[in-house]
Protein backbone atom coordinates (compact mmCIF):
# COMPACT_ATOMS: atom_id res chain seq x y z
CA UNK A 1 0.00 0.00 0.00
CA UNK A 2 1.46 3.07 -1.16
CA UNK A 3 1.68 6.41 1.26
CA UNK A 4 -1.12 8.21 -0.51
CA UNK A 5 -3.35 4.98 -0.39
CA UNK A 6 -2.78 4.76 3.24
CA UNK A 7 -3.55 8.18 4.27
CA UNK A 8 -6.50 7.74 1.70
CA UNK A 9 -7.31 5.38 3.93
CA UNK A 10 -6.73 7.12 7.03
CA UNK A 11 -8.67 10.50 6.12
CA UNK A 12 -11.64 8.38 5.14
CA UNK A 13 -12.26 6.68 8.46
CA UNK A 14 -12.30 9.83 9.68
CA UNK A 15 -14.69 11.09 8.20
CA UNK A 16 -16.92 8.76 8.19
CA UNK A 17 -16.76 8.07 11.44
CA UNK A 18 -17.31 11.73 12.05
CA UNK A 19 -20.72 12.20 11.73
CA UNK A 20 -22.33 15.76 10.96
CA UNK A 21 -24.73 17.08 14.02
CA UNK A 22 -28.29 18.26 12.36
CA UNK A 23 -28.86 21.22 14.89
CA UNK A 24 -32.12 22.07 15.70
CA UNK A 25 -34.35 20.05 13.38
CA UNK A 26 -37.07 20.37 14.92
CA UNK A 27 -37.03 24.14 13.38
CA UNK A 28 -36.78 23.34 9.61
CA UNK A 29 -39.40 20.65 10.75
CA UNK A 30 -41.97 23.48 11.94
CA UNK A 31 -40.66 25.43 8.67
CA UNK A 32 -41.47 22.67 6.67
CA UNK A 33 -44.88 21.76 8.19
CA UNK A 34 -45.59 25.37 7.49
CA UNK A 35 -44.28 25.71 4.07
CA UNK A 36 -46.61 23.13 3.64
CA UNK A 37 -49.93 24.00 4.80
CA UNK A 38 -49.26 27.42 3.45
CA UNK A 39 -49.29 25.19 0.05
CA UNK A 40 -52.25 23.26 0.94
CA UNK A 41 -54.09 26.41 1.78
CA UNK A 42 -53.29 27.99 -1.34
CA UNK A 43 -54.14 25.17 -3.52
CA UNK A 44 -57.17 24.50 -1.77
CA UNK A 45 -58.27 28.28 -2.37
CA UNK A 46 -57.43 27.64 -5.75
CA UNK A 47 -59.49 24.78 -5.91
CA UNK A 48 -62.74 26.17 -4.52
CA UNK A 49 -62.32 29.22 -6.49
CA UNK A 50 -62.66 27.14 -9.95
CA UNK A 51 -65.29 25.16 -8.31
CA UNK A 52 -67.06 28.76 -7.76
CA UNK A 53 -66.20 29.71 -11.26
CA UNK A 54 -67.30 26.53 -13.12
CA UNK A 55 -69.03 24.01 -11.16
CA UNK A 56 -72.13 24.63 -12.57
CA UNK A 57 -70.96 22.17 -15.40
CA UNK A 58 -71.49 19.20 -12.87
CA UNK A 59 -75.33 20.19 -13.15
CA UNK A 60 -76.68 17.20 -15.23
CA UNK A 61 -79.21 19.40 -16.77
CA UNK A 62 -76.04 21.59 -17.91
CA UNK A 63 -74.65 18.55 -19.67
CA UNK A 64 -77.28 17.25 -21.34
CA UNK A 65 -77.88 21.32 -23.09
CA UNK A 66 -74.36 20.71 -23.98
CA UNK A 67 -74.34 17.37 -25.30
CA UNK A 68 -77.16 18.34 -27.35
CA UNK A 69 -75.75 22.07 -28.53
CA UNK A 70 -72.42 19.52 -29.37
CA UNK A 71 -74.76 17.35 -31.65
CA UNK A 72 -76.64 19.64 -33.21
CA UNK A 73 -72.94 22.09 -34.19
CA UNK A 74 -71.81 18.49 -35.36
CA UNK A 75 -74.91 17.70 -37.83
CA UNK A 76 -74.63 21.57 -39.57
CA UNK A 77 -70.98 20.88 -39.90
CA UNK A 78 -71.91 17.71 -41.66
CA UNK A 79 -74.56 19.42 -43.74
CA UNK A 80 -72.09 22.33 -44.42
CA UNK A 81 -69.33 20.17 -45.92
CA UNK A 82 -72.08 17.92 -47.98
CA UNK A 83 -73.39 21.30 -49.24
CA UNK A 84 -69.99 22.46 -50.12
CA UNK A 85 -68.87 18.89 -52.08
CA UNK A 86 -72.28 18.99 -53.56
CA UNK A 87 -71.09 23.11 -54.72
CA UNK A 88 -67.86 21.76 -55.96
CA UNK A 89 -69.19 18.79 -58.09
CA UNK A 90 -71.50 21.43 -59.92
CA UNK A 91 -68.95 23.86 -60.47
CA UNK A 92 -66.59 20.70 -61.93
CA UNK A 93 -69.40 19.72 -64.54
CA UNK A 94 -69.44 24.06 -65.83
CA UNK A 95 -66.31 24.30 -66.32
CA UNK A 96 -64.72 25.26 -69.39
CA UNK A 97 -60.85 23.84 -70.09
CA UNK A 98 -58.43 26.09 -72.18
CA UNK A 99 -55.35 24.08 -72.81
CA UNK A 100 -52.69 26.95 -73.82
CA UNK A 101 -49.71 26.57 -76.60
CA UNK A 102 -48.34 29.70 -75.25
CA UNK A 103 -49.45 32.53 -72.74
CA UNK A 104 -51.64 35.03 -73.35
CA UNK A 105 -49.67 38.45 -73.65
CA UNK A 106 -51.31 40.72 -75.42
CA UNK A 107 -55.02 42.97 -76.18
CA UNK A 108 -55.62 40.66 -79.26
CA UNK A 109 -55.28 37.87 -77.04
CA UNK A 110 -57.35 39.06 -74.67
CA UNK A 111 -60.40 39.47 -76.79
CA UNK A 112 -59.92 36.17 -77.97
CA UNK A 113 -60.58 34.98 -74.19
CA UNK A 114 -63.20 37.22 -73.81
CA UNK A 115 -64.82 36.06 -76.78
CA UNK A 116 -64.73 32.20 -76.11
CA UNK A 117 -66.24 32.72 -72.27
CA UNK A 118 -68.90 34.78 -73.93
CA UNK A 119 -69.63 31.67 -76.29
CA UNK A 120 -69.24 29.26 -73.19
CA UNK A 121 -71.32 31.01 -71.41
CA UNK A 122 -74.07 30.47 -73.99
CA UNK A 123 -73.86 26.60 -73.37
CA UNK A 124 -75.53 24.79 -71.13
CA UNK A 125 -74.09 23.87 -67.80
CA UNK A 126 -74.13 20.62 -68.39
CA UNK A 127 -71.88 20.64 -71.56
CA UNK A 128 -68.07 21.06 -71.62
CA UNK A 129 -66.13 22.18 -74.19
CA UNK A 130 -62.01 21.88 -74.62
CA UNK A 131 -60.12 24.27 -77.16
CA UNK A 132 -56.64 24.89 -77.56
CA UNK A 133 -55.04 27.70 -78.82
CA UNK A 134 -54.86 27.05 -82.51
CA UNK A 135 -58.13 26.76 -82.76
CA UNK A 136 -59.03 29.77 -81.51
CA UNK A 137 -57.12 31.34 -83.50
CA UNK A 138 -58.85 29.39 -86.42
CA UNK A 139 -62.01 30.46 -85.09
CA UNK A 140 -61.09 34.35 -84.71
CA UNK A 141 -59.14 34.44 -88.54
CA UNK A 142 -62.67 32.82 -89.46
CA UNK A 143 -64.99 35.39 -87.86
CA UNK A 144 -62.67 38.67 -88.71
CA UNK A 145 -63.11 37.52 -92.21
CA UNK A 146 -66.82 36.50 -92.14
CA UNK A 147 -67.46 40.44 -90.99
CA UNK A 148 -65.39 41.97 -93.78
CA UNK A 149 -66.98 40.04 -95.84
CA UNK A 150 -70.34 40.98 -94.37
CA UNK A 151 -68.79 44.78 -94.42
CA UNK A 152 -68.28 44.69 -98.23
CA UNK A 153 -71.61 42.99 -99.08
CA UNK A 154 -73.43 45.64 -97.53
CA UNK A 155 -71.48 48.66 -98.70
CA UNK A 156 -71.59 46.93 -101.96
CA UNK A 157 -75.74 46.85 -101.34
CA UNK A 158 -76.00 50.15 -99.58
CA UNK A 159 -73.98 52.02 -103.09
CA UNK A 160 -76.32 50.01 -105.60
CA UNK A 161 -79.67 51.09 -105.72
CA UNK A 162 -81.50 48.50 -107.78
CA UNK A 163 -79.42 46.00 -105.54
CA UNK A 164 -80.72 47.42 -102.46
CA UNK A 165 -84.23 47.56 -103.42
CA UNK A 166 -83.84 43.85 -104.88
CA UNK A 167 -82.57 42.93 -101.33
CA UNK A 168 -85.35 44.94 -99.79
CA UNK A 169 -88.02 43.08 -101.58
CA UNK A 170 -86.08 39.56 -100.90
CA UNK A 171 -86.23 40.08 -96.96
CA UNK A 172 -89.66 41.32 -96.85
CA UNK A 173 -90.95 38.04 -98.66
CA UNK A 174 -88.83 36.22 -96.21
CA UNK A 175 -90.46 37.93 -93.11
CA UNK A 176 -93.76 37.07 -95.02
CA UNK A 177 -93.48 33.25 -95.26
CA UNK A 178 -91.85 33.62 -91.66
CA UNK A 179 -95.66 34.54 -90.69
CA UNK A 180 -96.69 32.00 -92.60
CA UNK A 181 -95.69 29.20 -90.94
CA UNK B 1 -37.19 1.62 6.64
CA UNK B 2 -40.64 3.84 6.81
CA UNK B 3 -43.74 1.50 6.90
CA UNK B 4 -46.36 1.30 4.22
CA UNK B 5 -49.10 2.78 6.80
CA UNK B 6 -46.93 6.31 7.37
CA UNK B 7 -46.98 6.28 3.42
CA UNK B 8 -50.35 5.77 2.79
CA UNK B 9 -51.22 8.10 5.85
CA UNK B 10 -49.35 10.91 4.26
CA UNK B 11 -50.97 10.61 0.55
CA UNK B 12 -54.23 11.35 2.89
CA UNK B 13 -52.69 14.29 3.88
CA UNK B 14 -51.92 13.60 7.29
CA UNK B 15 -49.33 15.78 8.37
CA UNK B 16 -48.51 14.36 11.93
CA UNK B 17 -47.05 11.60 9.85
CA UNK B 18 -45.09 13.21 8.13
CA UNK B 19 -43.49 15.08 11.04
CA UNK B 20 -42.53 11.02 11.75
CA UNK B 21 -40.92 10.71 8.40
CA UNK B 22 -39.06 13.67 8.51
CA UNK B 23 -38.20 12.83 12.05
CA UNK B 24 -36.74 9.25 10.97
CA UNK B 25 -34.95 10.51 7.20
CA UNK B 26 -34.08 13.97 8.12
CA UNK B 27 -30.94 13.36 9.47
CA UNK B 28 -29.52 11.19 6.82
CA UNK B 29 -30.76 14.04 4.22
CA UNK B 30 -28.69 16.29 6.15
CA UNK B 31 -26.02 14.23 6.80
CA UNK B 32 -25.29 13.46 2.29
CA UNK B 33 -25.99 17.52 1.79
CA UNK B 34 -23.37 18.42 4.03
CA UNK B 35 -21.05 16.04 3.17
CA UNK B 36 -21.26 17.09 -0.51
CA UNK B 37 -21.71 20.58 0.13
CA UNK B 38 -19.69 21.39 3.35
CA UNK B 39 -21.94 24.61 4.15
CA UNK B 40 -24.20 23.61 7.32
CA UNK B 41 -26.84 26.32 6.60
CA UNK B 42 -26.90 25.52 2.60
CA UNK B 43 -27.24 21.95 3.88
CA UNK B 44 -30.17 22.81 6.29
CA UNK B 45 -31.97 24.71 3.42
CA UNK B 46 -31.55 21.20 1.18
CA UNK B 47 -33.21 19.44 4.04
CA UNK B 48 -36.42 21.88 3.68
CA UNK B 49 -36.38 21.48 0.03
CA UNK B 50 -36.12 17.48 0.27
CA UNK B 51 -38.87 17.07 2.73
CA UNK B 52 -41.47 19.52 0.90
CA UNK B 53 -40.74 17.67 -2.53
CA UNK B 54 -41.53 14.64 -0.53
CA UNK B 55 -44.31 15.82 0.49
CA UNK B 56 -45.51 16.92 -2.64
CA UNK B 57 -44.64 13.88 -4.50
CA UNK B 58 -44.90 11.33 -2.11
CA UNK B 59 -47.96 9.46 -4.20
CA UNK B 60 -45.45 8.38 -6.79
CA UNK B 61 -43.89 5.57 -4.34
CA UNK B 62 -44.38 2.50 -5.00
CA UNK B 63 -43.22 0.08 -2.34
CA UNK B 64 -41.68 1.41 1.00
CA UNK B 65 -38.67 -0.41 0.23
CA UNK B 66 -37.51 1.98 -2.25
CA UNK B 67 -38.72 4.87 0.02
CA UNK B 68 -34.76 5.58 1.17
CA UNK B 69 -33.37 5.16 -1.92
CA UNK B 70 -36.18 7.91 -3.37
CA UNK B 71 -35.79 10.57 -0.80
CA UNK B 72 -31.84 10.06 -1.33
CA UNK B 73 -32.28 10.46 -4.80
CA UNK B 74 -34.15 13.56 -4.47
CA UNK B 75 -31.30 15.11 -1.67
CA UNK B 76 -28.58 14.29 -4.08
CA UNK B 77 -30.20 16.20 -7.05
CA UNK B 78 -31.03 19.29 -4.84
CA UNK B 79 -27.15 19.05 -4.05
CA UNK B 80 -26.10 18.49 -7.53
CA UNK B 81 -28.40 21.35 -9.07
CA UNK B 82 -26.75 23.65 -5.78
CA UNK B 83 -22.73 22.06 -7.21
CA UNK B 84 -23.57 23.02 -10.19
CA UNK B 85 -24.62 26.60 -9.57
CA UNK B 86 -21.66 27.03 -7.19
CA UNK B 87 -19.25 26.20 -10.32
CA UNK B 88 -20.45 28.14 -12.34
CA UNK B 89 -20.01 31.41 -10.02
CA UNK B 90 -16.30 29.94 -9.43
CA UNK B 91 -17.11 30.27 -5.42
CA UNK B 92 -15.06 27.49 -4.46
CA UNK B 93 -11.39 27.66 -3.47
CA UNK B 94 -8.74 25.41 -2.00
CA UNK B 95 -8.37 26.10 1.71
CA UNK B 96 -5.21 26.11 2.83
CA UNK B 97 -6.22 25.97 6.56
CA UNK B 98 -7.90 22.29 5.81
CA UNK B 99 -4.91 20.86 5.15
CA UNK B 100 -3.03 21.73 8.24
CA UNK B 101 -5.64 20.79 10.33
CA UNK B 102 -6.15 17.44 8.27
CA UNK B 103 -2.79 16.95 9.04
CA UNK B 104 -2.69 17.15 12.92
CA UNK B 105 -5.72 15.06 12.73
CA UNK B 106 -4.28 12.12 10.79
CA UNK B 107 -1.00 12.76 13.17
CA UNK B 108 -3.22 12.51 16.43
CA UNK B 109 -5.78 10.09 15.22
CA UNK B 110 -8.64 11.95 16.48
CA UNK B 111 -11.77 11.05 14.91
CA UNK B 112 -14.56 11.30 16.98
CA UNK B 113 -14.66 15.17 18.35
CA UNK B 114 -14.55 16.84 14.82
CA UNK B 115 -17.63 19.18 14.63
CA UNK B 116 -19.57 20.46 11.55
CA UNK B 117 -17.08 23.01 10.51
CA UNK B 118 -14.01 21.00 10.77
CA UNK B 119 -15.84 17.69 8.58
CA UNK B 120 -16.84 20.31 6.40
CA UNK B 121 -13.39 22.09 6.16
CA UNK B 122 -11.32 18.47 5.73
CA UNK B 123 -14.17 17.61 2.72
CA UNK B 124 -13.99 20.79 1.10
CA UNK B 125 -10.41 20.47 1.11
CA UNK B 126 -9.83 16.84 -0.20
CA UNK B 127 -12.74 17.08 -2.67
CA UNK B 128 -12.05 20.78 -4.09
CA UNK B 129 -10.65 19.62 -7.29
CA UNK B 130 -13.42 17.23 -7.80
CA UNK B 131 -15.60 16.86 -11.09
CA UNK B 132 -19.39 17.37 -9.69
CA UNK B 133 -19.64 13.27 -10.21
CA UNK B 134 -16.89 12.39 -8.92
CA UNK B 135 -17.47 14.32 -5.34
CA UNK B 136 -21.26 12.69 -5.34
CA UNK B 137 -19.87 8.97 -5.83
CA UNK B 138 -17.23 9.32 -3.63
CA UNK B 139 -19.52 10.80 -0.41
CA UNK B 140 -22.37 8.08 -1.52
CA UNK B 141 -19.57 5.28 -1.78
CA UNK B 142 -17.02 6.04 0.51
CA UNK B 143 -18.67 8.31 3.26
CA UNK B 144 -22.45 6.99 3.44
CA UNK B 145 -21.21 3.82 2.49
CA UNK B 146 -24.08 2.68 -0.38
CA UNK B 147 -23.85 -0.10 -2.48
CA UNK B 148 -22.85 0.28 -6.26
CA UNK B 149 -26.74 -0.63 -7.30
CA UNK B 150 -27.79 1.86 -4.36
CA UNK B 151 -25.61 4.58 -6.34
CA UNK B 152 -26.79 3.57 -9.30
CA UNK B 153 -30.71 3.72 -8.02
CA UNK B 154 -29.67 7.60 -6.38
CA UNK B 155 -27.50 8.62 -9.34
CA UNK B 156 -29.07 7.21 -12.64
CA UNK B 157 -24.74 6.31 -13.65
CA UNK B 158 -24.38 3.07 -15.26
CA UNK B 159 -21.93 0.25 -12.79
CA UNK B 160 -19.10 1.27 -14.98
CA UNK B 161 -19.59 5.36 -14.67
CA UNK B 162 -19.51 5.00 -10.90
CA UNK B 163 -16.48 2.62 -10.83
CA UNK B 164 -14.82 4.66 -13.09
CA UNK B 165 -15.76 8.62 -11.32
CA UNK B 166 -14.91 6.60 -7.86
CA UNK B 167 -11.61 5.51 -9.40
CA UNK B 168 -10.59 8.74 -10.60
CA UNK B 169 -11.54 10.54 -7.68
CA UNK B 170 -9.16 8.31 -5.17
CA UNK B 171 -6.44 8.68 -7.63
CA UNK B 172 -7.36 12.46 -7.41
CA UNK B 173 -7.34 12.54 -3.54
CA UNK B 174 -4.89 10.23 -3.28
CA UNK B 175 -2.46 12.83 -5.17
CA UNK B 176 -3.76 15.85 -3.41
CA UNK B 177 -2.92 14.08 0.19
CA UNK B 178 0.63 12.71 -1.00
CA UNK B 179 1.54 16.74 -2.48
CA UNK B 180 0.12 18.45 1.00
CA UNK B 181 0.85 15.90 3.62
CA UNK B 182 4.32 14.94 2.95
CA UNK B 183 5.73 15.42 6.03
CA UNK B 184 3.34 13.22 7.67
Amino acid sequence: MSDGNNKYEKVVKIIRESLPAFPHPELIEDAVIEKIRTKDQFSAGINGLIDTAFGWIYSGWVRRSFIGAALILFAVFVYQQADLLRSVRSLEREVVTITHEQPLLNVRDLERRLTIFKISSKIGPERKIEINESQLKEFMDSYKNLELKYENLNRMIQEDTLLKKYFEKKFEEIEKNKSKI
Amino acid sequence: MIEKELIDECRNGNLQNFRKIFERTSPMIFSVAFRMLSNEEIARDIVQETMITVWQKINRIKTPESFKIWIYRIAVNKCYDYLRKRKHDSEVRMNEDGWIFLSNHIKDEVTSDLDNQEIGLIINSLTDKLSIKQKTVFVLSELEEMTNEEIQNVTGMSPTTIKANLYHARRKMEGLLEKYMKDE
